[in-house]
């Protein structure tokens, strides 16, 4: 499911099925770093649109939170929130340059800016299978 | 003795050979206007064709992957998707992978203990081969079913509407 108004109609009436939060990260700072932050916004959004797909029922994709000078309150506020909600999982969707506490999903970062869009989908893919099978881990806990 | 043919029926047939070649000329492109569309209507529908050809399909379900285009908004995009076809006997069976549940994707034989049902990973719910849910698990209804047509030898996908297959 995602943030909008007919999915989250769906979380409130089947909450007891939905029990796993999905919390992307991107970095938006303005610094040399720019173009790859840029680069791992599209791949995230592309593996959360192929997780929606295939876990829509089980998995609450939050939108994600942009983080600014590596300042991660707002994340861990969001995560506390949906704690409160009564999530069983929060899991923070992230490249792996994050020191975030709790528990978290990692994915490579791919250049996808030169690639081909077949080339590309065969990339992502693998990543996506990647968390998938991290998620189920998460599940069969 | 051969018939002569007077100066007014020379002019006669003249004319009305001409006029004919004009009538046809304006006519029949019209006609062809007005008739083309029922046939390109016809022939295709919304079919939307795969890259399997119809003796490749067996008994046992294949994942068949399609591209569409889709308007969201101003935003108009090819989406990929897929459906489980196998054949029964002489017909196509092609399911959406979609879970009646709360839509995640099913898989065959996704669960090893399981091999000849749909799966669906997110709460275990089962479905038999012909789409039926498994009464005991998650989902509500059985698997929605597409319309499958023969395009030259390829499959074909058409509308997705409730199965046909449990009563």
């Amino acid at each position: 499911m995602f943030y909008n108004p007919s999915d989250l109609s769906i979380l409130k009436d089947e909450f007891e099925y939905i029990d796993t939060a999905i919390i992307p990260l991107q970095k938006i700072d303005m610094n040399g770093d720019a173009k790859i932050h840029a680069n791992n916004i599209e791949l995230i959004q592309m593996i959360t649109m192929q997780l929606e797909r295939q876990f829509r029922g089980r998995l609450f994709i939050t939108p994600s939170i942009s983080i600014v000078n590596d300042d991660l309150t707002a994340a861990n506020n969001y995560r506390e929130q949906l704690q409160n909600y009564g999530f069983k999982n929060i899991v923070f969707l992230c490249d792996k340059s994050y020191k975030i506490e709790g528990e978290v999903l990692h994915f490579n970062q791919i250049p996808i800016e030169s690639m081909s869009q077949d080339m590309k989908m065969e990339m992502v893919n693998d990543e996506v299978k990647t968390v998938m099978k991290a998620i189920i881990q998460i599940w069969n806990k | 003795m051969t018939q002569r043919v007077t100066r007014r029926q020379f002019l006669n047939y003249a004319l009305m050979g001409t006029g004919s070649f004009m009538v046809a000329g304006i006519t029949l492109p019209m006609a062809r206007f007005a008739i083309d569309p029922l046939f390109a209507a016809g022939a295709d529908g919304d079919f939307i064709q795969t890259s399997i050809r119809m003796d490749e399909i067996t008994d046992e379900p294949v994942k068949v992957d399609f591209t569409f285009e889709q308007k969201d908004g101003w935003y108009e995009s090819e989406v990929s998707d897929f459906a489980w076809v196998y054949r029964d006997g002489d017909n196509i069976i092609a399911f959406s992978p979609v879970c009646k549940h709360l839509g995640c994707t099913v898989t065959w034989g996704g669960d090893t203990s399981n091999p000849d049902m749909f799966f669906c990973p997110c709460h275990n719910g089962y479905y038999t081969k012909d789409g039926n849910n498994v009464p005991g698990t998650p989902p509500r209804g059985p698997l929605d079913q597409f319309e499958v047509a023969d395009s030259d030898g390829y499959l074909a996908l058409g509308a997705l509407g409730a199965n046909k297959l449990v009563g």
